[in-house]
């Protein structure tokens, strides 16, 4: 740990110096980035498509490792092991269940959702018998925030979560998050959606692509 | 009268699965959908998760799974769509722009998944080259994006080539399964522009879609769905011209007041947990009575193309 980094002692979700770009022929999607969400706090992040918004989040989530800089969730580096206080959510939900488990097998995985959180995403009793191809989208996706909301949940990463909702459903949702982030849960949101971005968000963060290699 | 491109009447999906040893059960996602779509123009679906929408645009094409039975009736140009009919007709003549990026093969690069769909839409051999330049360039993908698999892409960029794949050659009828999610603003007005120009050139186009806002700028009709039922349709300029109020049905209201431009989750209405057999939107209408909840209220029209499902 650098010396720089361990002076500023801070709470919540911290990258520091981030950079990544795919391949060594292919430009960077970003150099040196510093991002830091605090706990109850909702960032937006912006910006064209391919410009590594969701590439950013899964470094924030500890899916990809950075090339350099580093991560810190209340100053100290995510578990490897075990559930992970830093939860994303993906863009396509079907991608992010395992096509033979049911829905509520799926919605278990981590932790068993309250009947009161299940009620509140409007989760009806009947699709967790149900495979995900027997699903819808919206569907998928309710059940998808609701494995990820468990009590050790302490940032949620949401890339695109409510692209594929109805109006109604998106509504819905975001007024669960609102609920959990006014009890200190973090929030990342990624969304084309402005006028979403202005209601849900405490500041925006833009990426720019970088084009020169 | 005027024939119609496209035409669901009182559409009913069944779909049968085993239950312990001899046993069945079966599960109804859409209940009755009715929508009337002509060449040349627009018709936009809208509608709550699991309202069936998807689901129309797979039996449209006759790609539903076997255990799935059909009542009700669809027609294209004014003939019944039968399964052979439907097969020959995906594909060239039907399209679709599939909702999920994971309908790319995953094992093959994009450029090979292009060149199929443009031989699938008739395009000769000889021009196959040309016309998936033309097709890249018009989602502004670059060219290296032909030597790259699926998983390579952004989600941005896979929808950009699922559309590519669909608008090959000349379509006339084109389902758009939610073509907007994913990508920004200008991006979004781009495509819609492209589906416009579609439309423009005699092609019927049906967008399947959560995001109103693009809808109501570009589509001609609007219907929409909740839990397999079609409850109404109406014009767009009349809601573009005087508001969301003008809308008959409380839940098409209640939709739009959702948007986050408008009042997001301060109009949310609440469920009052009152079990429906009737209106799926009854246990949370703020008018519903128990008339609502007994029964289904059937269609009553406003004119030849709008109407609204209420029983109020």
């Amino acid at each position: 740990m650098s010396a720089a980094i361990s002076k500023s002692l801070e709470s919540g979700l911290a990258g520091r110096q981030l950079s990544f770009r795919y391949d060594r022929k292919l430009p960077w999607l970003f150099r040196g980035l510093d991002i830091s969400i605090a706990p109850g706090e909702a960032v937006g992040l912006t910006g064209p498509s391919g410009a590594g918004k969701s590439t950013l989040a899964q470094i924030l989530a500890g899916f990809i490792k950075p090339l350099s800089g580093s991560l810190m969730f209340n100053d100290k580096p995510l578990p490897q092991k075990g559930f992970s206080p830093v939860q994303y959510i993906y863009q396509h939900p079907q991608l992010a269940v395992n096509p033979r488990w049911t829905g509520g097998q799926i919605v278990a995985e981590a932790f068993q959702p309250s009947e009161e959180l299940l009620d509140m995403l409007e989760i009806s009793a009947d699709w967790l018998n149900r495979y995900p191809h027997e699903l819808s989208g919206g569907e998928l996706q309710r059940m998808a925030v609701a494995r990820a909301l468990g009590p050790e949940t302490k940032c949620l990463l949401a890339d695109e979560l409510s692209a594929m909702l109805d109006p109604l459903t998106q509504a819905l949702i975001w007024r669960t998050l609102i609920n959990y982030k006014n009890k200190g849960l973090s929030l990342l949101v990624i969304s084309h959606d402005r006028h979403l971005m202005t209601k849900v968000c405490d500041r925006m963060l833009p990426l720019k692509r970088f084009d020169q290699p | 009268m005027a024939e119609y491109l496209l035409e669901v009447e009182h559409l009913a999906l069944n779909f049968y699965r085993h239950k312990g040893f001899a046993g069945q059960e079966s599960l109804s996602p859409v209940v009755d959908l009715s929508l009337k779509l002509m060449a040349g123009e627009i018709l936009a679906v809208v509608g709550s998760s699991g309202s069936g929408k998807s689901l129309l645009a797979s039996a449209v094409l006759g790609i539903l799974p076997g255990n799935c039975r059909e009542q009700g009736l669809i027609k294209y140009r004014g003939q019944v769509l039968t399964k052979i009919l439907r097969q020959s007709l995906r594909g060239s003549d039907i399209r679709l722009i599939p909702q999920s990026v994971s309908y790319l093969n995953p094992l093959y690069t994009i450029g090979w998944q292009l060149k199929q769909a443009a031989l699938a839409a008739g395009v000769t051999p000889a021009l196959v080259r040309t016309e998936i330049t033309e097709a890249i360039t018009r989602y502004e993908l670059p060219e290296s994006t032909l030597k790259l698999f699926p998983h390579q892409l952004s989600g941005g960029m896979a929808r950009r080539v699922l559309t590519a794949t669909a608008t090959m050659g000349s379509p006339r009828l084109l389902i758009a399964d939610e073509p907007t999610t994913g990508l920004d603003e200008d991006l979004i007005t781009e495509s819609l522009k492209f589906l416009k120009t579609l439309a423009d050139d005699g092609c019927g186009i049906l967008i399947i879609t959560h995001d109103l806002s693009a809808v109501t700028d570009f589509a001609d009709y609007v219907t929409v769905f909740i839990d397999g039922l079609s409850v109404e349709t109406c014009q767009t300029e009349t809601v573009v011209q005087q508001g969301w109020t003008t809308l008959k049905h409380p839940y098409s209201r209640a939709l739009w007041r959702s948007l986050p431009v408008m009042d997001f989750w301060d109009g949310l209405p609440e469920n009052s947990g009152r079990h429906s057999h009737g209106c799926p939107f009854a246990s949370r209408c703020e008018g519903c009575q128990d008339l609502c909840l007994a029964h289904h209220p059937n269609i009553s029209n406003t004119n030849e193309r709008e109407y609204v499902r209420c029983h109020f």
